[in-house]
């Protein structure tokens, strides 16, 4: 797999809404009423029940993977969770490649809404396949 | 409205295979959650946990089966028809109905499923009928779902029945 | 002046919990992928077998965010005996929760997570984690002399080898 500084990732792209909350929630026991019902995401001031950071990290994951192919490893992950993922929106995961190091990579890794706000930014690096 | 839906076709259908499943094996992991589920917010018996055995009303076949097959030539839904058959394919007239709904369910239970159990589903058409009600002329149809384990022993049959007008 | 007491230097390296996964399925696994690529289809190495053969890892792997303990744990143990009673938003209860008197700082915020990755999660692994106290660092910065803390998550497999390690920073100031 050849790499170069500035390649980008293909993007990861999934409308977020119940249909994904639900099934991750029941795969993680993560079945937090913010997550799960409008009224209570609406208490906590975010307008209605919102997505879970855990599943941006899961979309930057598939990501990468999508892109390396079964043979590649990822090393590292950091990400920050900076805005809500309100439900309906497009949330696409992105990477662009800041360094190559022999077949280490470094990634700027975000998930960003359909406005190109960035919801979870952060940095990974990967193990690219031969 | 027809004047009887007992055409030839769905009197012909009753006691008809029309598809068949087969789950992947049963994990003690899958019990474990199932019970915890339905039991929430208290705990399930321990030996739902130690995976003795699992609940009856357990689903093997919950985010999808290994492999499923239609037998209805020209069934091309594509997917698994898990709570239903297509009358479509069954040749049935295309009735425009108003309401459809689930009418309720009988189980019959075999042997318990339990951890490594590979369990095949196999649908079939049970009794069609009809009635006058309110509404009209309603269609009773009956669905007949069996499952066996891998040994060949009967874990379930579940009997649904649906109105239709 | 420093807000890192020698407590809170002799407290570093503490193992605080350790928590031991049920083996994990590969109904486990497929759950995991289906629903963190729905609608989409997950990769063949986290469902299909034969797929998962031909690649490096040599048969089905977990995706590396799979969460082994998620529903229900085989174990859990809590190490520390003597811990205060921690109160909602209240910057000292890193300390609080060792049972030894914290800085007493005002403010706090998450300082964000890095996860890294070692083996991957097959079929049939036990899982277990334990929680232990990581470095404290300071430095000046705007806010004034800055208090960095991290807590460490080490998962290791049944034959001891690291899965994955997350460092999580709490800055206090």
């Amino acid at each position: 797999m050849n790499v170069n500084v500035g390649d980008v990732v293909p993007s990861f792209v999934r409308q977020t809404e119940f249909a994904n909350w639900n099934r991750y929630a029941a795969v993680n026991d993560e079945f937090v009423p913010i997550h799960m019902d409008d009224e209570a995401g609406a208490a906590a001031g975010n307008g209605g029940a919102f997505g879970m950071g855990n599943l941006q990290w899961a979309y930057l994951h598939n990501m990468l993977r999508d892109w390396m192919g079964p043979n590649g490893t990822i090393l590292t992950m950091e990400v920050q969770f900076r805005s809500i993922n309100h439900k309906n929106q497009i949330v696409s995961a992105k990477g662009v490649v800041t360094a190559v190091d022999g077949d280490v990579v470094t990634l700027e890794v975000w998930t960003e809404q359909q406005e190109g706000t960035k919801l979870a930014p952060g940095t990974a690096t990967v193990r690219i396949p031969a | 409205m027809p004047d009887t839906y007992l055409v030839p076709e769905v009197l012909a259908a009753t006691g008809r295979a029309v598809s068949t499943a087969t789950s992947y094996p049963v994990s003690a992991s899958d019990i474990r959650k199932w019970a915890l589920a339905v039991y929430y917010p208290a705990q399930p018996p321990q030996y739902f946990i130690d995976t003795q055995y699992a609940p009856e009303d357990f689903d093997p076949f919950a985010w999808g089966p290994k492999s499923h097959e239609s037998f209805l030539p020209g069934d091309d839904s594509g997917i698994w028809h898990r709570h239903g058959i297509n009358q479509r394919a069954l040749g049935f007239p295309e009735w425009k109905f108003i309401v459809s709904m689930n009418a309720g369910m009988k189980v019959e239970y075999g042997v318990r499923m339990q951890v490594g159990d590979v369990i095949t589903d196999v649908k079939s058409c049970g009794q069609y009928t009809e009635r006058q009600g309110r509404n009209g002329l309603m269609l009773i149809s009956q669905s007949i779902s069996t499952w066996t384990n891998q040994r060949g022993e009967l874990v379930k049959r579940t009997t649904n029945s649906g109105i239709s007008y | 002046m420093s807000n890192i007491s020698e407590a809170m230097k002799a407290a570093v390296g503490t193992v605080t919990g350790r928590t031991v996964s049920y083996p994990v399925s590969e109904s486990d696994i497929r759950k995991w992928a289906l629903a963190v690529y729905y609608p989409g289809q997950p990769p063949a190495e986290f469902i299909d077998a034969a797929a998962a053969a031909k690649t490096i890892h040599g048969g089905i792997v977990a995706p590396e965010d799979f969460n082994p303990f998620a529903w229900i744990t085989a174990g859990h143990e809590k190490f520390i005996k003597n811990a205060g009673k921690l109160e909602n938003n209240n910057p000292d209860n890193p300390e609080i929760a060792l049972g030894i008197d914290g800085p007493g700082l005002k403010f706090q915020m998450n300082g964000g997570m890095v996860c890294e990755y070692g083996v991957r999660i097959k079929p049939g692994d036990v899982i277990t984690s334990e929680s232990s106290v990581g470095e404290y660092s300071e430095r000046e910065g705007r806010l004034g002399l800055m208090l960095f803390s991290r807590g460490i998550s080490t998962w290791t497999n049944q034959n001891g080898e690291l899965v994955k390690r997350t460092t999580g920073t709490l800055i206090r100031y």
